[in-house]
């Protein structure tokens, strides 16, 4: 089903993907970090240092989630071929937690991003519950049924007196 | 359409890391013809093999070192 929220022209044009050779980008070559932990080694230090820790700071101070920072951190090292999409998906709990520890470190008061989400139980079907119950999707009014004209007035009835 | 799956991935593990039941350790009986390994320990050891479960157990870190933050 087509989904209705979705900007149609933020998408990319059919064929575009074909546009470069294949193998030219980095995200199309092997990955550089392939487990877990070689990806965790290579955001801690990043994460620790001073410039990068100050610059995240500022970001959270500006109300930015850190659920969207740690989205964006793997996204652009998707892109950079540092590891593969499947890494980064697994890496993104604890890329929160870490940059909420460092939230909490310095005392910066931050917007997690999970708040929203706290009913949310995992499946989609879940997701429409609590949709539904936070009053997002409101089930269509039922139309009232209208009442028809029983006086079929033809030529030849009977006048009603 | 879900532009960032961190909230869901995020909620999805926490909630697996409170379904999951801690184990006991179980007293190993030392018999002949026994196992090598008490089954608890190879579920253990099968468990550290899970990306998963090691993504839960550095987050559960990360939890608990935060947690002695807050409270001091």
């Amino acid at each position: 089903m087509a989904d209705m929220d979705a900007v149609p022209f933020d998408a990319p044009i059919p064929g575009q993907s074909l546009t470069a050779e294949l193998g030219s980008r980095p995200w199309q070559q092997p990955a550089q970090y392939t487990t877990v932990e070689e990806a965790l080694d290579y955001y801690l230090p990043r994460l620790q240092s001073e410039e990068v820790s100050s610059q995240l700071l500022d970001v959270l101070e500006m109300g930015i989630p850190v659920t969207t920072v740690a989205n964006t951190m793997q996204l652009g090292s998707v892109m950079e071929g540092k590891h593969s999409v499947d890494v980064g998906m697994l890496i993104l709990p604890v890329l929160v937690e870490l940059i909420m520890l460092i939230g909490d470190t310095a005392g910066v008061k931050y917007t997690s991003g999970l708040e929203k989400d706290a009913d949310i139980r995992g499946s989609l079907v879940d997701l429409a519950v609590s949709r539904f119950k936070a009053g997002e999707d409101t089930p269509e009014e039922k139309e009232e049924p209208v009442e028809e004209d029983t006086d079929t007035g033809g030529l030849m009835s009977r006048r009603v007196k | 359409m879900l532009n960032n799956p961190t909230p869901l991935i995020h909620q999805n593990l926490r909630l697996a890391m409170e379904n999951s039941v801690e184990e006991k350790p179980v007293e190993q009986k030392g018999g002949l013809l026994g196992p090598r390994k008490p089954m608890a320990q190879k579920q253990n050891d099968d468990d550290m093999l899970n990306p998963t479960k090691r993504v839960a157990s550095y987050m559960q870190l990360i939890q608990q070192k935060r947690e002695e933050l807050k409270n001091g």
